[in-house]
């Protein structure tokens, strides 16, 4: 059993960070176009350094369509706890925590298992 | 009473032969047969003695003439040669003679039987679509300019007759048709060493049906066909009660058409530890299978050969790094919207993560 990805992917930052991810790829009712950038960038992340660059990106892109649409935001802890993730686990596992995350149905979703 | 198939290395043909002892034994005493995976041997027990008055009962173990399964078993037989084989092998399971053998013969540990040469009316050829192995047979040495390729193998007939009836039985055999020829892919599941049951639910054979009728050969190759068969494997297992039939892995084997002729093209055995390690730890098991069934009929059509590709991998070999690229994929996929593939429920990704 891979503890440390179960972690990870039950960490709450990474929950939050998860749904925020999950939001801008997968927008309800097609409100907003998805952020499909910021997936193709993660994807090509290879460093720590990048990987936090990326999430400040993201974050950028993510407060537009939050402002528009009164979205929640993800917390200080939640980032600062992120980012100890990244330099704990290292990039493939967050990563992959992060995209399961991107997996989930959420609860306006039709078509989950 | 416990009888004994022990291997002689040709897991298809060893495999075949227990399950048709199994079958065998179970007419006969007219109870339950388990057939058991020891290691050195399959163990195939029957908790009464069996009647010879129940010999006629035999006959239904094999089908009639015209079943298309003959056809499988017996590719590299044609015409009159093929029917003969089926008419001798009817008569002979209703044998009491040879099925008086058999019981006698696998009552202790004996070793297997194979010879180079054939024994006029005791011995049968075995064919390569019985066992890979049994192809061309040893190879011999080269010597001086004359080339030899091998003598064909032998077996005793009773042998020959319990692995057909294993293969007629509990083969699964399906064709992935080509645009030069098509491959035949066989799978037999080997039971663990708590055993499968035959005669009583769930019967193994019944669970064998299931999944034919299911499984598709996949377009992205063998490979995904075979983790969808594990995987149809894997939800029937989930779906007992008290899981008390189990196997421990896929047995197959693949030929190829080569100008007239059939060769082998591939064979070996396919894991099921990750599935079983999925059924023992969550209640979600039979819903992640359900998911991956999904996603193998959903990516059976060109431009999706990968998240099928990518899922196999992940079975087989999974690992943080698998699982990443599986995932990864899917969510591209699901995004392209080309194809309605499910997302995942909460619960249900957090067992596969827990699990890898």
């Amino acid at each position: 059993m891979s503890e440390k990805l179960s972690e990870i992917f039950l960490n709450p930052a990474i929950k939050e960070l998860g749904a925020l991810f999950r939001k801008s790829i997968r927008p309800p009712n097609d409100l907003w176009a998805s952020d499909f950038a910021s997936l193709v960038e993660l994807e090509y992340v290879e460093t720590p350094e990048q990987f936090k660059e990326l999430i400040w990106k993201f974050l950028r892109r993510y407060e537009v369509i939050a402002r528009k649409h009164k979205l929640k935001r993800l917390s200080e802890n939640g980032l600062d706890e992120i980012i100890k993730l990244i330099d704990k686990f290292g990039v493939k596992q967050v990563r992959a925590a992060l995209i399961a995350h991107a997996l989930v149905k959420s609860s306006e979703e039709e078509g989950g298992v | 009473m416990e009888y004994y198939v022990v291997k002689s290395g040709m897991q298809m043909y060893d495999l075949s032969k227990a399950y048709g002892l199994g079958l065998i034994l179970q007419k006969l005493s007219g109870s339950t047969a388990k057939v058991k995976d020891f290691g050195y041997y399959y163990l195939v027990d029957i908790p009464t003695e069996c009647d010879l008055r129940r010999i006629d009962e035999l006959a239904s173990l094999l089908p009639e003439e015209s079943d298309k399964k003959w056809n499988y078993l017996f590719l590299t037989l044609k015409g009159k040669g093929r029917d003969n084989k089926i008419k001798e092998l009817k008569k002979l399971i209703i044998n009491k003679n040879t099925i008086s053998t058999i019981l006698n013969k696998f009552a202790i540990i004996n070793q297997p039987e194979i010879f180079d040469s054939k024994r006029k009316d005791k011995n049968e050829t075995l064919y390569q679509s019985l066992d890979l192995g049994a192809t061309k047979g040893f190879r011999e040495e080269i010597k001086g300019v004359v080339y030899h390729e091998g003598s064909q193998l032998y077996v005793p007939k009773e042998d020959f007759l319990l692995s057909v009836i294993g293969h007629i039985n509990f083969t699964i055999w399906k064709w992935k048709m080509e645009k030069k020829g098509g491959q035949l892919i066989m799978i037999l599941f080997n039971p663990s060493s708590e055993g499968i049951r035959i005669g009583i639910s769930p019967d193994a054979r019944d669970i064998k049906r299931r999944i034919d009728e299911s499984l598709i050969t996949h377009k992205a190759g063998i490979f995904p066909t075979l983790s969808y068969a594990a995987v149809l494997l894997a939800k029937e297992i989930s779906l007992q009660k008290e899981r008390i039939v189990k196997f421990s892995n896929l047995t197959f084997g693949i030929m190829v058409g080569s100008g007239q002729q059939r060769k082998p093209y591939g064979g070996g055995e396919y894991p099921l530890d990750f599935l079983h390690k999925i059924i023992d730890s969550t209640e979600k098991a039979t819903e992640i299978f359900d998911q991956w069934i999904n996603i193998f009929r959903l990516t059976n059509k060109p431009g999706y050969e990968d998240l099928a590709l990518y899922l196999s991998e992940f079975i087989t070999h999974p690992s943080e790094e698998t699982l990443e690229k599986y995932l990864k994929t899917h969510l591209r996929i699901f995004l392209s919207r080309k194809i309605k593939l499910k997302l995942y429920e909460y619960d249900i990704i957090e067992e596969v993560v827990r699990n890898v």
